[in-house]
């Protein structure tokens, strides 16, 4: 199963696509647990390029790719945002108020939560590739 | 709504709030909206009981944390009791939360009130 969504940089934009995702990862038959898990790391990355990827306040287009299948969930994120790599990002103490503000639980959330994850600028645009065993 | 908020009163400046569904960047400004109307009260004890809380993430913890700071500036506390598994699972990622707070059920949760309460009582006495 291969299925791909955009969605704009507003946050009110998040939630029919993290409904769109349950769905399919529902429909593909994934275990509840993981299908939580999932999510949880979609809402994540998105929210973050949405709070901290743009510089100016014009309409964005992002791309959430998903891929099921081999035992795996493949989840790719494609944002035209600042170069930003947050599987680079340090591990941070929650308990910084400049962490907190800047979404650094949110990170440390994603990277806890995945199994394997690669980022790459592609031209002018982040891709963050997530992958999560299903079974 | 994908997070339904329920006041309950019981003991004297205690509030619960029992919430059901999602804590997340959707739904975590109407916590904080409803922990502000709750902090405009006599309030010492705020108690967000999790046990319909089936997914938290981030925004979520920040709901809770916020609460938690709030209560501290008034020498008050925010209690969380009855997590579920995959909502224990976030706050041991990040530890946001002040796992001192964190009470796996309502009789537990009860005992240290009660406890509270004996202190309370003692010391104006």
């Amino acid at each position: 199963v291969t299925e791909t969504r955009t969605l704009g940089n507003s946050l009110a934009e998040l939630p029919p696509i993290l409904g769109w995702l349950e769905a399919v990862l529902r429909g593909a038959g994934v275990a509840a647990a993981i299908v939580g898990e999932l999510r949880l790391i979609a809402e994540e990355g998105l929210s973050n390029v949405i709070r901290h990827g743009y510089a100016d306040s014009t309409r964005h287009s992002i791309e959430v790719t998903l891929k099921i299948g081999g035992g795996e969930v493949l989840l790719v994120l494609r944002d035209d945002g600042q170069p930003f790599n947050p599987l680079a990002a340090p591990a941070q103490d929650p308990h910084n108020p400049i962490v907190e503000r800047a979404g650094g639980w949110g990170i440390h959330l994603l990277q806890s939560l995945v199994d394997r994850a690669d980022y790459r600028r592609e031209g002018n645009a982040n891709v963050l590739y997530l992958i999560k065993r299903s079974e | 709504v994908s997070l339904k908020i329920q006041l309950r009163q019981g003991r004297p400046l205690t509030q619960t709030l029992a919430l059901v569904g999602r804590l997340d960047t959707e739904t975590a400004p109407s916590l904080d909206a409803e922990v502000e109307r709750v902090l405009a009260t006599q309030v010492k004890v705020i108690v967000f009981d999790l046990s319909g809380v089936n997914y938290i993430s981030s925004a979520g913890l920040g709901a809770l944390f916020r609460a938690q700071k709030a209560m501290k500036a008034r020498s008050g506390e925010a209690l969380l009791v009855n997590p579920q598994p995959q909502v224990q699972k976030v706050f041991d990622i990040v530890k946001a939360v002040d796992v001192k707070a964190v009470f796996r059920d309502l009789a537990v949760l009860d005992e240290y009130l009660d406890e509270m309460q004996r202190r309370v009582t003692r010391g104006s006495q």
